[in-house]
């Protein structure tokens, strides 16, 4: 890369134009409403200081979401506990009368989950990242993505079961 | 292929055509495949139906706080690139001069004593004297034999001294130098010139230089005024005549091995340059070689005063006091030697001679300035070279210590970020 095509640094001030809801949300699901601005802000000014190392390998968005999930791991290890599941404990109904049972069945789902694999579900199932994009934003191989996926499935359908029977 | 384990990712469209294919032939054939496609599609749709969040803030505050201006330069920009080639080059010399420094830092000096010392200790026909051992108590005087004792001359001893080169030959063997680094030449580097090299070696210069110049005496009063404000002196001078256009001169001097080069160019300056002759002999190896010998034979010296104290018969104290007598004579001939040596290292051993030519003009301006200048970017570059080269080796000898670093380093890194 040193003698090729130099590539370019994203301006981080279009990037947030662009992507500051998204990254939000993605923050919100992963530390909770409380501390999803302050981890989004952390998340673009760190996009600042690190523009220059942008090595154009994958989408500016991509590379974004990674130091977002950085941003989020380092907030849970400060914490001490799972931020996220303030989220997902307060999870709106989007239908009232149908979705009751379906909230606090997905909620109970999701909160069993592992924090990797829950990683992996809200990237894929809610931010629509492919299984490559994943692999670079967490930073392991495609095929761990797809076991993590499959896996993550199998234990949601495991915890769903009963309501499952009862559809 | 694992169907089930692949089955979501065929569900998301993340197989290849291929396992795609193979996928599909299996779902065919199986109403329970089909099923799972189903409730996998399913639980995918209820858990994006699930994916609500409140409405994202705090955009502004992060526009207030976001830098107006573009990003950051690109990591390989040229000048960036420039400041870590520089700043790798300037590492490289620090370290190489370090790695110089360490060499020849007062620690090393005292091992390359230490161990000549041991072996000057033990040579041929020797009996070495442990410094911390109790002879009287090991051995009794009566069994020695005259000069068997430690720092005793013994018959090897006396043939090294009737032979100078076996003696040289013998210490370096001793002191574990290579075959001629002891007393060899160094030729200079481009046969007249001498670089003085860095460090704390102990170099002895010896050079001569023919001149003829217009006027001898006058030559001569500025050679002698020369030196001594180079803080050397004349050891001899010697000027005669035979006719009015036949005058001589010769100049014995010494001068700061510092300053031998200097003193040897500007002399030939004055006039043309007949012959010019430099030799330099490193003796860094003997100097050190003699420091060990005279520290064993100091501990030998201590020994047999402690065995004379002991001794109780007179036979038994006339024979330690003559090997006591003879370790003393050793350790003054030696302290004589390496005082030499010093002063040699210390004073170089300049010879000139003048003759008279009146035709002749002074050397004034002919290739002084740029051959000066070729000579010393010269020794500037080779020295350079020879830092960054030595930073290279450390560099590459150090790599089991800063690769882990470094690489404990960047894992921090990327987790901080």
């Amino acid at each position: 890369m040193i003698f090729g095509k130099k590539p370019s640094a994203p301006d981080v001030g279009r990037l947030a134009e662009l992507h500051y809801d998204a990254v939000w949300r993605f923050c919100c699901r992963r530390v909770g409403e409380a501390h999803a601005s302050d981890a989004t802000q952390d998340t673009f000014l760190t996009a600042v200081r690190r523009s220059s190392s942008f090595r154009g390998e994958s989408e500016a968005r991509t590379w974004l979401f990674g130091i977002a999930l950085n941003v989020c791991r380092n907030l849970h290890r400060k914490s001490g506990r799972d931020l996220g599941e303030e989220w997902l404990q307060h999870l709106p109904e989007p239908d009232p009368a149908p979705a009751a049972l379906e909230r606090t069945t997905l909620r109970q789902a999701l909160l069993g989950l592992s924090p990797e694999h829950r990683e992996a579900v809200i990237l894929h199932e809610m931010e629509g990242f492919s299984y490559r994009e994943i692999g670079e934003i967490v930073g392991v191989p495609e095929g761990t993505v797809k076991s993590r996926l499959h896996h993550a499935f199998l234990a949601l359908r495991k915890a769903l079961a009963p309501e499952e029977i009862a559809r | 292929m694992n169907v089930l384990e692949n089955l979501k990712a065929y569900v998301d469209g993340e197989l290849s055509p291929a396992e795609k294919s193979v996928m599909e032939r299996a779902i065919e054939g199986s109403p329970e495949l089909r099923e799972e496609v189903e409730r996998l599609r399913d639980l995918s749709t209820r858990i994006a139906g699930a994916n609500v969040t409140p409405e994202p803030t705090g955009y502004e505050a992060l526009r207030a706080k976001l830098p107006t201006t573009k990003a950051a330069a690109p990591r390989f920009g040229l000048p960036r690139m420039l400041a870590y080639g520089m700043t790798g080059v300037v590492a490289l010399f620090v370290l190489g001069t370090a790695g110089q420094f360490l060499q020849n830092n007062p620690f090393a000096r005292a091992q390359q004593m230490e161990e000549a010392a041991v072996a000057a200790s033990a040579p041929e026909g020797y009996v070495a004297v442990p410094s911390n051992t109790d002879m009287a108590a090991q051995a009794p005087i009566t069994e020695m034999a005259p000069g068997a004792v430690g720092g005793a001359p013994s018959e090897s001893t006396r043939a090294m001294k009737a032979s100078p080169e076996r003696e040289r030959n013998s210490m370096e063997e001793r002191t574990k130098m290579p075959s001629g680094a002891g007393l060899s030449a160094v030729p200079p580097p481009n046969g007249n010139e001498l670089v003085v090299p860095f460090g704390g070696r102990d170099i002895i210069y010896d050079g001569s230089i023919g001149v003829e110049v217009p006027d001898v005496q006058k030559a001569v009063d500025e050679a002698v005024d020369l030196i001594q404000s180079f803080g050397g002196y004349v050891v001899n001078s010697n000027t005669s005549s035979t006719g009015e256009d036949q005058a001589t001169a010769y100049l014995s001097a010494r001068v700061p091995a510092a300053k031998f080069s200097a003193a040897l160019a500007a002399i030939g300056r004055y006039g043309k340059v007949l012959s010019r002759n430099t030799q330099s002999q490193d003796v860094t190896a003997t100097v050190a070689s003699y420091e060990g010998r005279i520290k064993a034979l100091r501990n030998s010296e201590q020994e047999y005063l402690k065995m004379l104290n002991r001794a109780r018969t007179t036979d038994e104290r006339l024979q330690i006091q003559r090997a006591l007598n003879e370790t003393r004579a050793q350790i003054s001939s030696l302290q004589t030697q390496h005082a030499r040596l010093k002063q040699l290292a210390q004073m170089s051993n300049l010879e000139v001679s003048f003759q008279q030519n009146v035709g002749v003009k002074p050397n004034e301006g002919d290739d002084i300035w740029w051959k000066d200048s070729w000579t010393g970017a010269g020794n500037a570059t080779s020295f350079i070279w020879e830092r960054l080269g030595r930073g290279v080796i450390y560099l590459v000898m150090l790599a089991p210590i800063w690769i882990p670093l470094g690489l404990i380093y960047l894992w921090w890194r990327r987790r901080q970020a």
